[in-house]
Formats: C-alpha cells, sequence, structure tokens
C-alpha cells in the first residue's frame, strides 16, 4: 500500500518546495496535497496523510496550519521550517519568523539550504542518512594555529589552506557535508547543515579561540583592576557582520529575543539591510529563490558599476547564461515542473557553482567554470573587491535591485522589484 | 537575574574576600563558579540570556595572572564578539561584560559588581526590552 504525502510550503524561498515535487514520482508515495499545485486540494481538506512535508520559514500563525493538517509523520524539510533558516536573520529587525521544530514535533529534519532530492528520497524512506563533516571533505589544510588578525572575504581565499587560519571565519567546522558545499566555490561556509546541537556558538567558540592573538579594546576600571572595553579593535573591525557571520541559518533559535533594529521596510530588505557586500550575492541568490538569479546578477553587477569594476567579456558571457537559466526558472514559477527544474538548477550549477551562485563574484568568479571551455584567467575574480559607500540600482528582463552601502561596505537600504 | 562567572582563582577570592569583610552587593547578581574564565564562552552567555538573564558578565584574573596559559585572554575576545552581537540585534554593548579582580582584594570584586548592575539597568538593555 502506498504512504500518503501532503506537502505545505510555508513562507521562505519556493526551492524546496519544487524539490519535494519529486514525491509524485516516486514509488510507494501517493501525493494528495502540494502547495505548489493548485490542481490538489489544500493540506487541511484531504483526511489523514501518512506523512506531512513542511518547507519554507514558518512564522507564529503557522503553527495553526500545520496543527490543522491530520499526519502521522512530520518531515521538515530544509533548514528553514527547523531553525527558521536564512530567514530568521529578519528577526535582527524585530519580524516574526520563528523556528516550526521548538513548537510542533519534527519525526525527520533534513537540513540544507536547499538539501537535494536524494535526500528527500532518503527521509521519506526512514531517515537522512549519515553524513561527513564537512572539514573531512574539504581540501583546505588546516593548521593548530592562531591567525594575526580576521580578514574579510573581499577576495577569493587562497584554495589551500583553512579559511579560519587565513582570519576568514568558516563555518565548516560545526557543519556536515552539504548539497550546496561553498567551501568548494571559494566562498565559506555560513552553516545550513549544522553538526552540533549549538552551532552558532561553539562556531564564535571557535573563532575566539583562534582569534586569541587579535588586538582587543581594554581599558583600566576605576576600582585599578583592568576590563574588556567597548571601543573599537581588531574584533570589531574584523567582524562587521557578527549576526550574518555566524548565526546566519540559526538567529531564531540561538537568541530568543526579537531584534530591536528598525525593520527596513519588507522581510527581504530585513534580511538584506546590514549584510556586508560581499556576502551579499550569495544570500541574494538564496533569500530570492527562483529570482535569486537576477537579482544575485543584478545586485553585483550594480555594486561593480558604483566602484567602478569592468567585468571581463567571458565573465559577462557566463552571466548572461545564467540569465538565460532565470528565465526557464521564471517560467516554471505560474507552472510547475520537476523535470524542467532540474535541468535548469544543474545548467545553474554549472556556471554558479551551486544552487545559491557561490562561484558568482565581484568582476568575475571565483573558481573555474564547469561549463566555461575559456581559460580561467577570462573570466577570474580580478582582485578585492573595494568597499565604499555606494549607490547601486541594476535591473533585468526579471528583476531590479537598488541599494545603498556605508563606508564599511555594508547594507544601508534595499529593495527588490520582482 | 544578573549572571556573573567567576573564575575560582581570582574572581571568586576576591568575592570571598568581600564576603568575609561583610560588604554588600546588588542581590540581582547571581554567582556561578568557574574553574577558570577560559571556561566561560559563547555557549555559556546565549544561555543565560535566552534564560531570561539581564546581563552576564565574566571576572578573571588580572591580565597576565591567569592560572591556565592566558585563557582569560582567550575569552576576552570571545565576549567582546558576543557583545558586538548584541550592538548588531539593537541591544546595549553593556549586557555583557568581562572583568579581573585581585584576590586579597575585595573591593575589586565588588567594584566589577557594581558596574555590572549600573550597566544591566542602562538604557537598551536586555532587562528593559524583557518588561516591554
Ligand atoms: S573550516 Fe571551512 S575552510 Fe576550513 S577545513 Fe573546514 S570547511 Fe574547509
Ligand atoms: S557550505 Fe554552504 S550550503 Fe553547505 S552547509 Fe555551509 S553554508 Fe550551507
Amino acid at each position: 500500500m502506498s504512504r500518503s504525502v501532503a506537502v505545505l510550503q510555508l513562507g521562505g524561498c519556493d526551492r524546496c518546495a519544487f524539490q519535494t515535487l519529486a514525491v509524485g514520482g516516486l514509488d510507494g508515495y501517493e501525493l494528495r496535497s502540494h502547495s505548489l499545485l493548485p490542481s490538489l486540494p489544500g493540506p487541511e481538506s484531504v483526511g489523514h496523510v501518512d506523512v506531512l512535508v513542511v518547507t519554507g520559514a514558518a512564522t507564529t500563525d503557522d503553527i495553526q496550519r500545520v496543527q490543522g493538517v491530520d499526519y502521522d509523520i512530520l518531515v521538515a524539510y530544509g533548514t528553514c521550517p527547523v531553525t527558521g533558516g536564512v530567514f530568521g536573520l529578519a528577526r535582527q529587525k524585530g519580524a516574526d519568523i520563528i523556528a516550526l521544530a521548538d513548537t510542533i514535533d519534527v519525526d525527520t529534519a533534513v537540513y540544507g539550504c536547499p538539501p537535494s532530492v536524494e535526500q528527500l528520497e532518503a527521509a521519506l524512506d526512514g531517515g537522512p542518512g549519515e553524513r561527513r563533516p564537512l572539514c573531512e571533505t574539504c581540501e583546505r589544510t588546516m593548521k593548530p594555529e592562531r591567525m594575526g588578525q580576521i580578514v574579510r572575504p573581499l577576495s577569493v581565499p587562497a584554495p589551500s589552506e583553512c579559511m579560519n587560519n587565513q582570519g576568514i571565519p568558516c563555518s565548516g567546522v560545526v557543519s556536515l557535508d552539504c548539497a550546496q558545499r561553498c567551501v568548494d566555490f571559494g566562498a565559506p561556509c555560513r552553516g545550513c547543515v549544522p553538526s552540533v546541537a549549538d552551532p552558532s556558538a561553539s562556531m564564535i567558540g571557535y573563532f575566539g579561540s583562534l582569534a586569541a592573538d587579535v588586538d582587543v579594546h581594554t581599558e583600566a576600571s576605576e576600582w585599578t583592576t583592568d576590563m574588556l572595553g567597548d571601543g573599537p579593535d581588531g574584533i570589531t573591525e574584523g567582524l562587521v557582520d557578527v549576526v550574518g557571520t555566524f548565526f546566519r541559518f540559526t538567529l531564531a533559535t540561538a537568541f530568543r529575543l526579537p531584534g530591536r533594529q528598525p525593520s527596513a521596510g519588507s522581510l527581504h530588505a530585513d534580511i538584506m539591510v546590514g549584510r556586508p557586500i560581499e556576502e551579499a550575492p550569495q544570500l541574494a541568490a538564496t533569500v530570492y529563490g527562483l529570482d535569486g538569479i537576477s537579482v544575485c546578477l543584478n545586485l553585483v553587477e550594480a555594486y561593480e558599476s558604483a566602484v567602478g569594476i569592468e567585468p571581463s567579456p567571458e565573465t559577462v558571457a557566463l552571466r548572461g547564461r545564467l540569465r538565460e537559466v532565470q528565465r526557464v526558472l521564471r517560467e516554471l514559477r505560474g507552472a510547475p515542473d520537476l523535470e524542467r527544474y532540474s535541468e535548469a538548477v544543474a545548467q545553474a550549477r554549472a556556471i554558479g557553482g551551486n544552487d545559491v551562485m557561490s562561484n558568482v563574484f565581484f568582476g568575475g568568479f571565483r573558481t573555474p567554470v564547469k561549463a566555461s571551455d575559456a581559460p580561467y584567467e577570462a573570466y577570474a575574480v580580478p582582485g578585492p573587491v573595494e568597499v565604499r559607500a555606494v549607490r547601486g540600482e541594476a535591473s533585468d528582463d526579471f528583476t531590479k535591485v537598488s541599494f545603498t552601502t556605508d563606508e564599511n561596505g555594508l547594507i544601508r537600504e534595499w529593495s527588490c522589484e520582482l | 537575574m544578573i549572571v556573573v562567572f567567576m573564575c575560582e582563582h581570582c574572581g571568586q577570592g576576591a568575592a570571598n574576600t568581600a564576603g568575609v569583610l561583610r560588604m554588600e552587593y546588588d542581590p540581582r547578581i547571581s554567582i556561578v563558579p568557574v574553574p577558570c574564565a577560559g571556561r566561560v564562552g559563547p555557549r555559556e552567555v546565549l544561555t543565560a540570556i535566552n534564560n531570561s538573564a539581564e546581563a552576564v558578565s565574566v571576572v578573571g584574573c588580572c591580565f597576565g595572572a591567569c592560572h591556565y596559559s592566558n585563557a582569560n585572554m582567550v575569552t576576552l575576545r570571545k565576549m567582546k564578539i558576543m557583545k558586538k552581537f548584541l550592538q548588531e540585534m539593537g541591544y546595549s554593548m553593556d549586557c555583557v561584560t568581562m572583568y579581573t579582580s585581585r584576590a586579597a582584594e575585595g573591593d575589586t570584586a565588588l567594584g566589577d559588581f557594581e558596574d555590572v548592575a549600573a550597566k544591566a539597568d542602562g538604557e537598551d538593555c536586555l532587562g528593559a526590552a524583557r518588561v516591554e
């Protein structure tokens, strides 16, 4: 007898929801309801299902939506429903994003931003399976050495040495091997698949220990002992965005109080504002889901023209090919089709590295592009990206992005028309 | 509640000295003894805050006088990261602090306590946010 499945997409981007369309083609499963398929009835009206799969980031109201479904087993698919995921960053500005798994018992949590369809199948068949620590699978070598200073990843990190040893925080040490592998594309891991119960605290502990020689501000107290100071130092200058670096996927679980920064106007703006420019392309590609390629490229091109970076012809050509993929993804928004989606994502990954475009950077690509015959020099990142206060704006056939940065290269205002 | 982690050498030593001399300090202060300031990290800070602490502090030995190869200086960096975290979240940096004290001088610990308590009552502190 086949098992009945309902898929409920909450907030968040649509990537995980698209992957769950795979259930429709799995032997032994019957897809009764799916948020992307309006031809099927809603999950609350299909009666009892064996498995409920939830995807996307939850708000407080979503607890009731999930409780309104009659299911035996709850699968939280993707990091969002488990910890609040990357959308949890909006809590810095007080937004209502919660970790669903805090209030409702989740039987199987499939971490990943996004995971892969194979992981979904494994989860339905009883468990996500063993995963190795990310560092074990990473090509970089770790050394038990302290760093001299904290470094922002404004250029491509050296490929042989652990990024933490280079002074760049990489959460690989608290993460498991994953479907995106940002570290293979010159981008530090931000921890969407944790290997420990409290990844953010563990990672700050680890990085803080390595940073034990970094200059820190201290002062003498009036009662004649020394104390930690609040002034600028190597810690505050190197870590311009502690929230986005160490709490990228965990803010809704690791810190229980709502953030008190003013809202930037929308959920997506609340996520983007405060983030450093070097992290923004990948973050935009992540949170804008099926429009992510376009938003990511517009952001990159807007900043490039504001600071005077001229991308090479091959870089421009490769971005053009990414936008072809974007066209397909846009069409799929109204007519979900897993086969076409998977094909398009495979093409995007062959250029942008992974689903969240970790290989895309200012001026070029961080690592050699699989789908290019040109020599790497023809489209490599030319050098460090400069941080400056700018106003950037760019649009293509799909989205229009405008933003400002401050003198530290942190995003201060953000808007995006889809 | 204000959670103050104190190392068993200078930190608790100074607090004991203060106790023997019957010096008084803010009743909200709850001392958590630890072997060394180096034992305290972001996990302890976040756990305290998530369990409704108004402020979290670490008191260790004087710089250069740590009994475990300068572990207090390692914690100093971690606490600075936590200060910056709170600030980025819209709270006062004052809610996480780190001090030193001298075992033989009770007033060094009392000075630390007074400062922690005064700072915990400041604007944008965690306690004020919970009352709202
Ligand atoms: S911390 Fe990051 S860079 Fe270092 S070995 Fe692990 S995954 Fe690789
Ligand atoms: S490498 Fe990227 S996708 Fe993988 S766990 Fe880290 S942040 Fe997530």
